[in-house]
């Protein structure tokens, strides 16, 4: 039989959302190769793009349901009984105490719009517990929402207009590759990259300004480095005239930052802040691209805001080469899947996402009962893990569908066998380029693997619920979920990527806001309607900041960064990652190392009051001394376990996880 | 592109940020079993000695000029193309190998199972159709090239508008030649102070064989 190759689309929780060119040859996937329709990719893929070919068809992918025995072991069962099972005790907690005894988690380990499937499920059930917000990102979105009113920015191929690029907080060398490579193309054309990283990085390695700043403290920073622009002269006045709100009540507080102080608060020099500053604002077109880790804080909403606004400030929104880049939803345009039943009457609760472990302990009235993981992993990759751990443990049914065994099946009752993103068709979107790509069907399911939808449809049928919207034709329903107006456009995605949102390529171009006032909001009313923060941007020192009383006891602030060759605790057991991807280690100063007798080489324990962590000790003159660093993403045994020391609590804004605001100290294990 | 000069690789040492698809790349087009290897990458620097950078160096065979595997090799498994490829017969391969000791380059790779030693043979089933190695194809930052010659050192897919121009790597310090081989492998690197700090570690790692990694 010939080859075939089939268009499709990585649907991993990444930036680059890869066009993929899938071969297959014999029923087996042979090779993955980029599509160089999707305009922003470009024909490449990245390495875990590549190991699709091994992930597949590894030996340890799940075919078949698992059931824990007895004697606690997990062993295989037949889909009839776990599926009659789980219906069974889904069936006596819904009886029993109602169905808010039943969380159901969906993570974020794959795209797909078909996930909103689930609801054909759950509404008949008659309602279901969740987490709200998100680990990853909530408060700068809501931060972007609240300046410019959506979440949107340019297409990435128009930073090769930039002549200067500021990477705030971002290492897109390592987890935007395709970013990256404009990048480099920009620096080759003549155009300055600037970046904020307390670490050195293969980012911070090519670029030709690098400061490294404490971190949390990016408020202070961003309203500093608004001071001296405006100080200088070199803010956009016309622009804030014409299509900036409240910047009065904005330009008093940046004048609570004179450069002293926020040298200070940011431990960088004052010559770096007006080196930073003045280049950045003079060097037009201007492109500010924040990275997701300076909002894993407390304050982070309105640190995110104070750094949104320095585009604005400075006339860099809506010309190509400049502009705020954080997210761009521009391609987020599905409908829900048709013809699921009607919510009317059912019951909801929630809680934040980053609370996961306390919540499975602390829910009443009724408490968690069962517990439904999809997409998910959170015994590695939830805050505060150990109350992940007792949570769990404390259910009557867990149940998990993965393609792997994880820290979290380990704990599983039932772990249902997940298919591949190769085996089912679905629509994908994205968050850094505007296309919309489909995701069509390159091979069957193996033997034993049932894909999330026909789960869903087995418990509505044992439930007797209605399968209307299961009955539905495939590609019907698929050009259903597409927008009004757009349903032809399926089949013209088996042949490109399509940008569906009429927006244009330059973000806010017309300069008309969707914010309350139609401007920029330098000062935003609904900030304090709906989360109760101040008006205006503003710096407070966090609550496991350096300045805080957690200071004494635990001296080092761990960040715990994304890596390019895995995404969180997904790749990293697949035999063609494990030999290109570099060791786990804690990143530690040598003055840090020095000061507790750590060497390189030694296994270190990383600790706090919520818990310790095991790592290798690698001296690393590039780290800023008082932060240290493991790689998130625990995938295997062997991997750090760092969020057992990291904390659930929630930021500002968004409902958003503090991963990075976690004080620890460091001693020889 | 010339397809009459002498075949080689590129590696823009500015761009390479070591994520290792060229590696994946070249074992799924290759098929190659999980203990044979036939592209690297060296991490220059990882200690970050003085605050530097780490920079990465992706290698493989280099297809020499003079190539020691082939003038070692007593069952004449190896050989040398007239268009410049070094190519391993497995069939001949007796498996003493004395081309893994007399390569300075660390560059072929042993297959326990077969017992036979193999090597990056430059996709030749994909440039004799025009086409250039998977590990080239694969590189998602355009840093890695294929070149037909060191006199069109424009490589496949990527101009190099930016300085620092390619040189041949046996002119870089730190990549020896001891031998003469002369390795068709060019680099752009970045020179200036930078290099004293990164060269160092690497005639130590381009014989090492496991890359300088864990």
């Amino acid at each position: 039989m010939e080859p075939r190759v089939v268009r499709t689309v990585c649907p991993r929780n990444c930036y680059c959302t890869c066009g993929m060119l899938a071969t297959v040859e014999e029923g087996r996937l042979v090779k993955i190769e980029g599509d160089p329709k999707n305009l922003a990719t470009a024909g490449e893929v990245c390495v875990k793009g590549l190991s699709y070919v091994e992930r597949v068809a590894s030996r340890e992918r799940l075919t078949s349901p698992l059931r824990r025995n007895g004697k606690g072991k997990l062993e295989p069962v037949s889909w009839d009984d776990a599926l009659d099972e789980i219906v069974a005790g889904l069936w006596s907690v819904r009886k029993e105490t109602g169905p808010l005894g039943v969380l159901y988690y969906e993570g974020s380990g794959s795209h797909g719009a078909l996930s909103g499937l689930s609801d054909a499920f759950w509404s008949p059930f008659g309602g279901i517990t969740r987490a709200h917000g998100d680990l990853c990102w909530p408060a700068g979105l809501e931060a972007t929402r609240l300046t410019y009113g959506a979440n949107r920015h340019n297409h990435p191929n128009l930073t090769r207009e930039s002549r200067f690029i500021l990477l705030w907080g971002h290492n897109p060398a390592e987890t935007n590759i395709h970013q990256w490579r404009l990048i480099l193309e920009a620096q080759a054309a003549g155009a300055t990259v600037a970046v904020l990283d307390p670490r050195c990085t293969d980012t911070t390695d090519a670029a030709d300004i690098h400061f490294q700043p404490r971190p949390g403290t990016d408020g202070a920073l961003a309203l500093g480095l608004a001071q001296i622009i405006v100080t200088d002269g070199l803010h956009d006045g016309d622009f804030l005239r014409d299509h900036g709100e409240g910047v009065d009540a904005y330009l008093d507080r940046i004048a609570e930052f004179p450069p002293e102080r926020t040298a200070e608060i940011t431990g960088l020099e004052v010559g770096a802040l007006r080196n930073l500053a003045i280049s950045y604002a003079r060097k037009k077109p201007s492109l500010l691209i924040a990275g997701f880790g300076l909002q894993r804080h407390s304050h982070a909403g309105q640190a995110m805001r104070a750094v949104a606004l320095l585009p604005a400030l400075t006339g860099n929104i809506g010309i190509p080469g400049g502009g705020w880049q954080y997210a761009n939803l521009t391609s987020h345009v599905f409908r829900p899947p048709p013809a699921l039943p009607s919510q009317e009457g059912t019951q909801s609760r929630s809680f934040p996402t980053s609370r996961l472990g306390r919540s499975l302990q602390e829910l009443s009235d009724p408490p968690l009962r069962v517990a439904w993981f999809e997409k998910a992993n959170p015994v590695s990759q939830h805050p505060r893990t150990k109350e992940v751990i007792l949570g769990l443990a404390g259910l009557e049914m867990v149940v998990v569908v993965d393609q792997f065994l994880t820290d979290t099946t380990r704990l599983a009752h039932y772990v249902l066998p997940a298919k591949s993103l190769f085996e089912e068709e679905d629509l994908v979107n994205a968050y850094w380029h505007p296309y919309v790509q489909l995701r069509q069907k390159v091979l069957d399911p193996p033997e034993g693997v049932k894909t999330e939808t026909e789960i869903w449809r087995e418990l509505c049928l044992r439930f007797g619920f209605p399968t209307e919207s299961f009955d539905i034709d495939p590609t019907d329903r698929l050009k259903a979920m597409l927008p009004e107006g757009h349903e032809g456009a399926l089949e013209a995605l088996r042949e490109s990527p399509l940008d569906l949102s009429g927006l244009g390529d330059v973000a806010w171009e017309d300069r008309e806001f969707e914010t309350p006032s139609g401007k920029v909001e330098f000062t935003s009313e609904a900030a304090t309607q709906l989360w109760g923060v101040d008006a205006v941007p503003s710096f407070d020192a966090p609550p496991e900041g350096h300045l805080s009383g957690l200071a004494e006891k635990y001296p080092l602030q761990l960040l715990t960064c994304k890596t390019r060759e895995r995404i969180h605790s997904q790749f990293g057991n697949l035999d063609g990652i494990r030999e290109v991807e570099r060791p786990r280690v804690l990143d530690i100063h040598p003055e840090d190392a020095a000061a507790r007798g750590l060497s390189d080489g030694d296994v270190a324990r990383i600790w706090n009051a919520r818990g310790s962590a095991e790592a290798p000790v690698h001296l690393n003159p590039g780290i800023r001394p008082g932060v240290v660093h493991v790689l998130e993403g625990r995938c295997v045994p062997d991997d750090p376990w760092m969020n057992l020391v990291t904390s659930d609590g929630v930021t500002d804004m968004g409902y958003g996880a503090v991963f990075y605001e976690c004080r620890v100290e460091v001693e020889l294990a | 592109m010339k397809r009459t000069g002498r075949p080689g690789f590129t590696l823009d040492l500015t761009r390479c940020v070591g994520c290792g698809a060229c590696v994946l790349a070249c074992r799924i087009e290759n098929r190659l079993p999980p203990a044979v290897s036939w592209r690297r990458v060296l991490q220059v620097n990882r200690s970050r000695v003085g605050g530097g950078p780490t920079f990465h160096f992706s290698v493989s065979c280099h297809h020499c000029e003079n190539p020691p595997c082939v003038a070692v090799c007593p069952s004449r498994a190896l050989d040398k193309r007239p268009d410049g490829l070094v190519l391993l017969d497995a069939d001949r391969c007796i498996g003493c190998r004395y081309c893994e000791m007399a390569c300075p380059f660390g560059a072929p790779s042993f297959d326990s199972e077969a017992g036979v030693m193999t090597k990056c043979h430059l996709c030749h089933h994909r440039i004799d159709e025009g086409s250039s190695p998977a590990c080239v194809t694969g590189c998602p930052t355009g840093a890695l090239g294929f070149t037909h010659g060191g006199d069109d050192l424009a490589s496949e897919g990527e101009e190099f508008t930016r300085e620092p121009a390619l040189i041949p790597a046996s002119d870089a310090p730190g990549f020896s030649d001891p031998a003469s081989a002369g390795p068709g492998f060019w680099v752009a690197e970045p020179g200036g102070a930078i290099r004293s700090t990164w060269y160092a570690d690497l005639a130590a790692l381009l014989g090492r064989g496991d890359g300088g990694g864990p």
